[in-house]
């Protein structure tokens, strides 16, 4: 819209509109990231009722923190690493994160061919990782897809660093199951 | 072959993007301006208390003695022999002495002007009056006086001079005209409200593009409002005054809104005519620089409102605003003399309008404002 190129024209000048706690600001920085950062809540949630909450916790927590963004490293994974940490919360609270330090089983790594992931798309991918065990969702989200090493995954979730390995491993042949099946 | 695994994993899972429902940004809106409420209900809080404190350590300091200080000093000289002026009282019988005093303290009025005061003391003198009077005529000498059965002191005399000086003398009216906005508002137009769904296409990625639909964007901004006014103080002693007054206030808003059919914009112009009540409080005062804390009540009535819209239905209507507007604030001032009667001042001010079914405006939308009265009293 006319208006908002006028008073937003980057991500800069939307950062800085919500700094200055500005509505259409914020209400920019939302439809540009609520997507993606729903996707990644319903990840983590498992059910989208409880997605929509995390979003909702978590755009609070963003508009309320933007200025500790320094501006090193990009600002989606700024506010990426505080939706996870929201999302974390969230489970913590509803004492979900408890299953994944029970599965304690470690099993051996599982090969994953990339060329499996063309079969299914994006969506697909998205509902079948929601709809993983709770045990080990957690640990392949912030694993094979945030980036975190075993040892954060360990220190975050209060587990050990094999535990988080032994779920890893679960979660990807519980995915290759799925997918070649 | 993991890692190739996960980046591809990761590249799917990051370009991917849901839909929110619409009513998930309501929701994110409506805590958003719960905790501005809240924190603006803080800040206030924090300002009134520190003000209160202020007002309240002023006191407890004896504040008004010390700043607007009614300070007798009696010339009196202490007889230096003391002994020699017993000795003679016994000649001389107990009468009647006045002791002229001199007061240089800062009389404080209402036109904040200094002025010197005597006075007049009369005392009775008990023992005696030092005979050393009649060595030296032109200085009347007295001892310290020493109180007896249904006497006063001197001191008690100074002090009952003190609370009569203060209760008993008001100042002079004050004629103020004033001219007040929001600063928070001046810099740039706020944008308080986003209504429908956005739909920032140039801010989104291809694959978001093709799953937003086109929908309305409203925009409202709200100018700074702008009041005058006229109001009379009238002392109630050297540190309160009662104030009162009228004043005029214009409220203006932009409010455009883009759909697929083109633009359509509508301008407020909101009128007001209010009455404040409000009671002011000296913290400091000099000559030249008062310093002072108000809080207050004023009522106002909307006159009317016009709403000129432009686009696809042109308009232009005029119409009656029901109903009052209430609002409370407080705040500390400064005022500086420029003249004998005339002081610039300048009082910043926090305000609460009170939700009460008036037209939307700035009022409605944040409820607390901060606010900068300028201008300039008169005292007769």
């Amino acid at each position: 819209m006319a208006i908002q190129k006028r008073e937003y024209p980057t991500q800069q000048a939307i950062i800085e509109g919500c700094i200055k706690r500005e509505t259409l600001a914020q209400r920019s920085l939302y439809d540009m990231y609520a997507p993606r950062m729903l996707t990644l809540c319903m990840r983590y949630a498992g059910d989208r009722e409880r997605a929509k909450d995390m979003l909702h916790d978590g755009f609070i927590t963003i508009f309320n923190k933007i200025e500790s963004y320094t501006g090193t490293g990009s600002f989606e994974g700024w506010m990426r690493r505080i939706f996870v940490n929201t999302a974390l919360m969230s489970l913590r609270k509803a004492d979900v994160l408890r299953k994944t330090g029970e599965l304690d089983d470690a099993s051996g790594e599982q090969s994953l061919e990339p060329s499996a992931l063309d079969k299914i798309s994006s969506k697909e991918l998205m509902e079948l990782i929601a709809s993983m065990p709770e045990g080990f969702r957690v640990v392949f989200n912030m694993f094979a897809i945030e980036g975190y090493s075993h040892q954060e995954i360990a220190q975050e979730l209060n587990i050990s660093e094999s535990s988080s390995r032994s779920q890893l491993s679960r979660a990807r042949s519980w995915l290759q199951e799925r997918i070649t099946r | 072959m993991e890692n190739e695994f996960d980046n591809r994993l990761r590249e799917m899972m990051e370009s991917y993007g849901e839909m929110p429902e619409a009513s998930s940004w309501d929701g994110i809106a409506s805590s958003l301006a719960g905790s501005r409420r809240r924190l603006w209900m803080k800040r206030s809080f924090a300002t009134v208390a520190a003000a209160a404190a202020v007002v309240a350590l002023f006191f407890i300091a004896g504040g008004d003695d010390i700043l607007i200080k009614q300070k007798i000093e009696p010339q009196i000289t202490v007889v230096q022999n003391a002994q020699e002026a017993v000795s003679d009282s016994s000649e001389v019988p107990a009468k009647v002495v006045t002791v002229r005093s001199e007061s240089r303290a800062l009389h404080a009025d209402a036109k904040g002007s200094m002025s010197i005061k005597q006075e007049e003391v009369t005392v009775m003198n008990p023992v005696a009056v030092a005979a050393s009077a009649d060595k030296n005529p032109e200085s009347p000498v007295i001892e310290k006086k020493i109180p007896q059965t249904g006497e006063k002191s001197i001191e008690m005399v100074e002090f009952e001079e003190s609370l009569k000086n203060r209760l008993g003398k008001r100042g002079k009216p004050v004629l103020a005209f004033s001219a007040m906005l929001s600063p928070a508002a001046s810099n740039e137009d706020i944008n308080l409200l986003s209504l429908s769904n956005a739909n920032h296409k140039d801010l989104r990625s291809s694959m978001d593009r093709e799953q937003v639909s086109f929908d309305n964007v409203s925009d409202t901004r709200f100018l700074p409002p702008l009041t005058i006014g006229l109001q009379l103080m009238l002392p109630v002693d050297r540190i309160f005054s009662l104030g009162t007054g009228i004043n005029y206030s214009l409220l203006y808003s932009i409010t455009e809104e883009h759909n697929r059919f083109g633009t359509d914009r509508t301008e407020q112009t909101l009128h007001y005519i209010g009455v404040p009540l409000f009671l002011q409080i000296y913290l400091y005062k000099t000559p030249k620089l008062n310093l002072y804390a108000n809080t207050g009540v004023t009522l106002e009535k909307g006159l009317a409102v016009r709403f000129k819209r432009t686009g696809s239905l042109p308009s232009d209507e005029i119409m009656r605003v029901s109903g009052f507007q209430w609002s409370i604030g407080s705040g500390l001032g400064v005022e500086y003399m420029i003249g004998k009667h005339t002081g610039l001042y300048a009082d910043p001010l926090l305000t609460y309008y009170f939700r009460s079914n008036q037209p939307m405006n700035i009022r409605t939308a944040e409820p607390l404002q901060f606010r900068m009265e300028i201008g300039f009293r008169y005292r007769f």
